[in-house]
């Protein structure tokens, strides 16, 4: 009604703000439209950013490991068992020196004494590489076979308990597992004075959880993030890097006890084809 | 049948209140654009949402949704030429307005947003000849 009373003035002054209104409206939304959507990309943009940096830190971690690695066996190889095979090599070139029967004979043995040794080392090296506990028998054995021998040592009380491991997963993941479980064991037993480490497997929902507790000094999840991004610290990297390759999750944690810290592993289950 | 029910409304009403109809429908798609434009914006998130065709036919529907709303709802109140002249022109700017940007968004050319199906992978029919068995 008051429209419909309103003057031809009053008319053309409402239509002409109206429809400035309107527009004015109409351009804010487009505006904000355009402004909060190249804010959005932006944020995507970092957000990839940190991610292909996370992910180079990783890569050079992984190369870095690998040529510690690689020098590690150089070093071993070069330094025990280049000595002892050259030093079969003189006892034996003694052979050709000198023709007495007993002292050959001495002098065989003792070559035959250091090329055991020179086996034995190659032996051991070889196994550093690829536990044979590991792929004859799985990880479960792997697993408590590394244990036992860490309890067996004396210095600190080692168990591992796995209740529900019927089917072996895939070679690959068990060595991928079974090598973050041995740096975490490393780590507690270099950093943490633990007293004890205990293992635990379970598995649901087609994934497998391992459990490891000890009553050393630890980390929590927010310490391991920062120590991940850091350029420092190989070992937690390639624990990162290796949990990304299984597809699995980590986590650290202490207990509300405050008594001992908790890792655990998920890991999804790809049993063997 | 919300239109339909507005359009007989409309014809029974006709000299007291007009343009029922159009003032509800002009309403209804400015919500409907502003709706797709908040929808677009958060759906794409790998090129800006200007490069895109789709935005400025929003854009140029919206404008000229919301320039003539006014328009519509207050033309009929007065037969008076300044006023018809008025509406006439903003009528006028609004629909210029509207076709430019329908052209301009026409005209140009979208960037396509990357996804799965558009990566360029290379033909793989090199592999199928390869046969393993013969080594």
């Amino acid at each position: 009604m008051f429209l419909l009373e309103a003057d031809t003035t009053g008319i053309s002054r409402l239509m002409f703000l109206g429809t400035l209104g309107m527009l004015t409206l109409a351009i804010g939304i487009i505006v904000f439209v355009i402004f909060h959507q190249r804010k959005v990309i932006r944020y995507q943009l970092q957000m990839k950013k940190l991610e292909e940096e996370k992910q180079q830190i990783l890569l050079n971690a992984s190369i870095r490991f690998q040529e510690e690695e690689r020098q590690r066996i150089a070093a071993d190889l070069h330094d025990d068992a280049g000595p002892l095979l050259a030093t079969a090599r003189l006892y034996l070139n003694e052979n050709l020196v000198n023709q007495e029967k007993a002292q050959q004979l001495q002098s065989i043995y003792s070559a035959k004494q250091i090329i055991d040794d020179a086996i034995l080392l190659i032996r051991n090296i070889s196994h550093s590489l690829m536990p044979p506990t590991l792929k004859n028998f799985g990880l479960e054995s792997a697993t408590t076979d590394m244990f036992q021998k860490i309890s067996g040592s004396g210095t600190l009380n080692a168990s591992a308990r796995f209740h529900d491991y019927r089917d072996r997963l895939k070679v690959d993941q068990e060595l991928l597992i079974f090598r973050v479980i041995q740096e975490l064991i490393n780590n507690i037993m270099k950093h943490s004075n633990a007293g004890f480490i205990h293992l635990t497997q379970n598995a649901a929902n087609n994934k497998i959880y391992l459990r490891i507790h000890h009553d050393g000094k630890g980390i929590v999840q927010a310490e391991f993030d920062k120590l991940n991004h850091n350029a420092n610290g190989l070992g937690l990297k390639n624990i990162a890097s290796r949990i990304k390759v299984l597809k699995g999750r980590i986590f650290f944690e202490i207990d509300p006890s405050q008594t001992y810290y908790k890792i655990t592993l998920e890991i999804p289950r790809e049993p063997i084809a | 049948m919300v239109f339909l029910a507005f359009f007989v409304f409309d014809l029974f009403q006709i000299k007291k209140v007009p343009t029922n109809t159009l003032i509800f429908e002009f309403l209804f798609f400015i919500v409907v654009i502003v709706f797709f434009l908040f929808q677009r914006m958060n759906d794409i998130v790998s090129i800006p949402i200007s490069s895109t065709i789709s935005f400025w036919i929003a854009v140029g529907l919206l404008i000229y949704f919301s320039g003539n709303f006014f328009n519509i709802l207050l033309t009929k109140l007065s037969l008076d030429p300044k006023i018809r002249a008025q509406s006439g022109m903003i009528y006028m700017i609004v629909t210029i307005s509207k076709n430019i940007l329908l052209c301009l968004a026409l005209l140009g050319s979208e960037k396509n947003e990357i996804t799965d199906e558009n990566i360029p992978f290379p033909n793989d029919e090199g592999f199928q000849k390869l046969d393993i068995s013969n080594n």
